[in-house]
C-alpha cells in the first residue's frame, strides 16, 4: 500500500512516517516536499492514500488536495490534511477542497501513534496490532 | 373769501390742529437777564397731548417759568438746544431720555423758533419704541453671547443652504469672520460637500424629525478640515417657503484619528500575536516529539541517568512553553474575532466552567450559587464559559488546598447583571488590583502554581468587549472577590442592557 505524505518540514514527514511505520502494516510512504511533486507522483496511483499540510510554499495544501482530485476525478482518492492549524476556518475550506477529514498534527509520539492507527483503521488497511 | 375771513379760517385751523394733535405741543417765550441773554422760558401754552404726556394740568404750567416746572431740562442741557435755536433762529431736533420730575420717556424733540422770543416745542414719545428696540438689542446681544459662548459649531439655515446665522466656533472653523459668512450659501463655502448637507437638511425638513449623530467629513473652502458629529434639528414651526433647522457640529477629527490609530494597533498587534503564536507553535510541537522520540531511544536503558532527566526536562519546559502559546493565541484571537451575541442563562454558562475545571464534584470543594432569578445575560456563551472556568481556576491554583469554599451570585438591576466570584483563598493585595489584569502578569512565582499568566488579562478583554466590567473587590474583608459586570437579557422580550 502505498501513502504520499505530503509536508514541506521533513521534521513532520519523519514524524507521521515514524508513527505510521511502527504500525506494522505493509505500507510504502512516498514523502513530497510540495504541493506540485505530490500531483506529479500521484497521478499514475490508483487508488491514492494521501495525508497532505495546508501551509507549504507553492502549491497549499487546499489547492493540492483540489489538484490531485481533479487530476483524474474517476480514480479512488482518500486524501486527509494534517495541520498545526486549530482553526475552524481553515477545517472546512480543507474539507470544500476535497478532504475527506482534517486532523490537527501532534505534540506527543504516544498522539502519533493514535492517530497513525485511527487513519489506516479509517483506510482499511490491514495492521498487525 | 374775504382776506379776513381766510385769515380766521386759518386760525381756526390751526387751533384744531393744536388741540387735536397726537404730537405734544408746548408754546415758550423767552425770559432774558439785565444783558439780553436768554435765561429761562416761560409756558405761553401746552396742547392736550403735551399735558397727557407729561401729565400735568393746564393751569400749573401756563405762565410758570420752565426751571420751575421742569428744572430737569436745565441738568440735561436741553434748555441749551433751545436756547440755541432762538438765537440762531434755526429749527432744532433730537433725541432724549428724559428722567427728570417723576417722568421715564425717550423723547423725540423738535424745536421751532418764531421770531427772537417766541419757541414752539414739539415732541413724541418714543419710549415704546426705543424700549422695545433696547430689549431687541439687548436680546441680540444674549443671543450672541450663547451661541458663541457654546463649543460647537452652530449653523442656522435656511432650506436652501443658505446660511443666515451662525456662530464663531462655526465661523472659525470654515475661516471666515461672522459678518462674512452670514448670508453666504453653503454651496459657496463648501465646494465638496455642500450636497451632502443640503441632502441632509432637506431629509430633516422634510420628516420635521431631528436627525442625530451624523458623522461626517468637514471640508470649508478655506478653513481646516476635518470630521465633525452633526445633529440637525429642524425648526418646529417652519414651513412652506420659510423652513429653517438648526445644525450643530462637534469636531471630532481627533476621536476619529485616535480611534483609527487604536484600530490599527490593535490590528496589527493581534496579527502579529497570532502569526507569532501559530510560528512558534510548530516547532515547539517538533521539540516535544523530537523529546519524545529522544525518550523512546533512550528506553529501558538511562531511565534513572542524566540523559533521561534532561529529556523529561526538555518535555516540561516545551510542555509548559507550548501552554504559554496556545493561551497567548487565544487571547490575541479574543480582540478581533467576532462575538456571537446571544441570551443565556447565567446557570448554564457557571455549570459548564464549574465541569470544565471539575469543581462540580462535592470532594473538591463546596461551591454556593446565590442567582438573582432569573440571570440571564448577553453574550458570547463559549467566550463567557472561558471567562468564569479562567476565574474558577485561579480559586483552584490560589485558593486553600482544603476546605476550598466558592461562592458565586449575581444581581440583575437596570439592565445589568453583577456576578461575584468568592474564594476562601487568600486575600488580594489592593495595590495590586490592576496589575493581575495584564498579561503574563503572576502574582506568585512559585513553581507549584502552573499558569500562564493570561487569564485574568483574557477575562477582562473578553468582558470588556462584552460592554461589561471586571475588577478586584479591594472591600472584601476576606478571601478573594472579583465582580463582573455583563449586559442582561430579559428572555420574555429580547431585552437587552447596554451592549458596546
Amino acid at each position: 500500500m502505498k501513502i504520499f505524505i505530503v509536508d514541506d518540514d521533513p521534521m513532520d514527514r519523519m514524524f507521521i512516517c515514524n508513527a505510521l511505520r511502527n504500525q506494522g502494516a505493509d505500507l510504502t510512504l512516498m514523502e513530497c516536499e510540495n504541493g506540485r511533486q505530490a500531483v506529479e507522483e500521484t497521478s499514475n496511483t490508483e487508488p491514492v492514500y494521501a495525508l497532505v499540510d495546508i501551509r507549504m510554499p507553492g502549491l497549499n495544501g487546499f489547492e493540492t488536495c483540489a489538484a490531485i482530485r481533479t487530476n483524474r476525478p474517476e480514480r479512488e482518492c482518500h486524501l486527509r490534511v494534517l495541520t498545526t492549524s486549530s482553526a475552524t476556518d481553515d477545517h472546512d475550506t480543507a474539507i470544500e477542497h476535497g478532504a475527506d477529514a482534517v486532523h490537527v498534527k501532534p505534540a506527543t509520539s504516544a498522539e502519533y501513534a493514535d492517530l497513525a492507527r485511527a487513519i489506516l483503521a479509517d483506510w482499511n488497511i490491514v495492521t498487525q496490532h | 373769501m374775504t382776506t379776513s375771513q381766510h385769515l380766521a379760517d386759518r386760525a381756526a385751523l390751526d387751533q384744531l390742529v393744536f388741540m387735536s394733535s397726537s404730537e405734544g405741543i408746548m408754546i415758550f417765550e423767552s425770559i432774558r437777564d439785565d444783558v439780553g441773554v436768554i435765561v429761562d422760558l416761560r409756558h405761553v401754552d401746552a396742547n392736550p397731548a403735551a399735558l397727557t404726556i407729561v401729565q400735568r394740568p393746564h393751569e400749573e404750567l401756563v405762565g410758570n417759568l420752565l426751571s420751575k416746572t421742569f428744572p430737569g431740562n436745565f441738568e440735561t442741557g436741553i434748555f441749551t438746544h433751545y436756547k440755541r435755536a432762538l438765537e440762531t433762529g434755526t429749527k432744532d431736533s433730537f433725541e432724549i431720555h428724559y428722567r427728570h420730575e417723576g417722568l421715564d420717556h425717550w423723547f423725540d424733540v423738535s424745536s421751532n423758533p418764531v421770531g427772537a422770543d417766541l419757541i414752539i416745542i414739539t415732541f413724541v414719545d418714543v419710549s415704546r419704541i426705543k424700549r422695545a428696540s433696547a430689549l431687541l438689542a439687548r436680546q441680540e446681544e444674549e443671543l450672541r453671547f450663547i451661541l458663541d459662548a457654546v463649543p460647537a459649531r452652530i449653523w442656522y439655515k435656511d432650506d436652501k443652504n443658505t446660511i443666515l446665522r451662525l456662530n464663531q466656533a462655526a465661523a472659525d472653523a470654515m475661516g471666515m469672520s461672522v459678518e462674512e459668512a452670514e448670508g453666504a450659501n453653503a454651496y459657496d463655502l463648501f465646494p465638496l460637500l455642500a450636497d451632502d448637507y443640503h441632502r441632509d437638511d432637506l431629509e430633516a425638513l422634510d420628516g420635521m424629525e431631528p436627525m442625530l449623530g451624523i458623522v461626517e467629513r468637514f471640508a470649508p473652502k478655506s478653513g481646516q478640515q476635518g470630521w465633525i458629529s452633526t445633529d440637525k434639528i429642524p425648526l418646529a414651526d417652519s414651513a412652506g417657503d420659510d423652513r429653517r433647522l438648526l445644525v450643530v457640529s462637534t469636531d471630532i477629527t481627533r476621536l476619529i484619528a485616535a480611534e483609527e490609530e487604536l484600530r490599527l494597533a490593535n490590528e496589527s498587534l493581534s496579527h502579529f500575536a497570532s502569526i507569532a503564536a501559530h510560528d512558534l507553535q510548530a516547532p515547539l510541537r517538533q521539540i516535544g516529539m523530537l523529546s519524545d522520540l529522544l525518550k523512546e531511544e533512550l528506553g529501558d536503558s538511562d531511565k534513572e541517568g542524566k540523559a533521561g532527566t534532561v529529556v523529561a526536562q526538555i518535555q516540561a519546559t516545551s510542555k509548559r512553553l507550548r501552554m504559554l502559546v496556545t493561551r497567548l493565541l487565544d487571547f490575541s484571537k479574543v480582540g478581533t474575532h467576532a462575538l456571537k451575541l446571544t441570551g443565556v442563562a447565567l446557570e448554564d454558562i457557571l455549570e459548564a466552567s464549574l465541569g470544565e475545571v471539575g469543581l462540580d464534584k462535592a470532594e473538591i470543594a463546596t461551591v454556593e450559587l446565590d442567582l438573582d432569578e432569573p440571570s440571564h445575560v448577553f453574550g458570547d456563551p463559549i467566550l463567557l464559559t472561558q471567562v468564569f472556568t479562567n476565574l474558577f481556576q485561579n480559586s483552584l491554583k490560589y485558593g486553600p488546598k482544603e476546605d476550598l469554599r466558592l461562592t458565586i451570585s449575581s444581581k440583575v438591576s437596570k439592565g445589568l447583571c453583577t456576578v461575584t466570584v468568592w474564594n476562601n483563598g487568600e486575600k488580594i493585595d489592593p495595590d495590586f488590583s490592576e496589575r493581575i489584569f495584564e498579561v503574563f502578569s503572576r502574582l506568585e512565582d512559585s513553581p507549584k502554581v502552573d499558569g500562564a499568566g493570561i487569564g485574568l488579562a483574557f477575562c477582562r478583554k473578553v468582558i470588556t468587549r462584552h460592554g461589561g466590567n471586571i475588577w478586584l473587590d479591594s472591600d472584601n474583608r476576606e478571601g478573594a472577590r472579583f465582580v463582573l459586570t455583563l449586559p442582561s437579557y430579559a428572555k420574555s422580550t429580547g431585552m437587552t442592557g447596554p451592549v458596546q
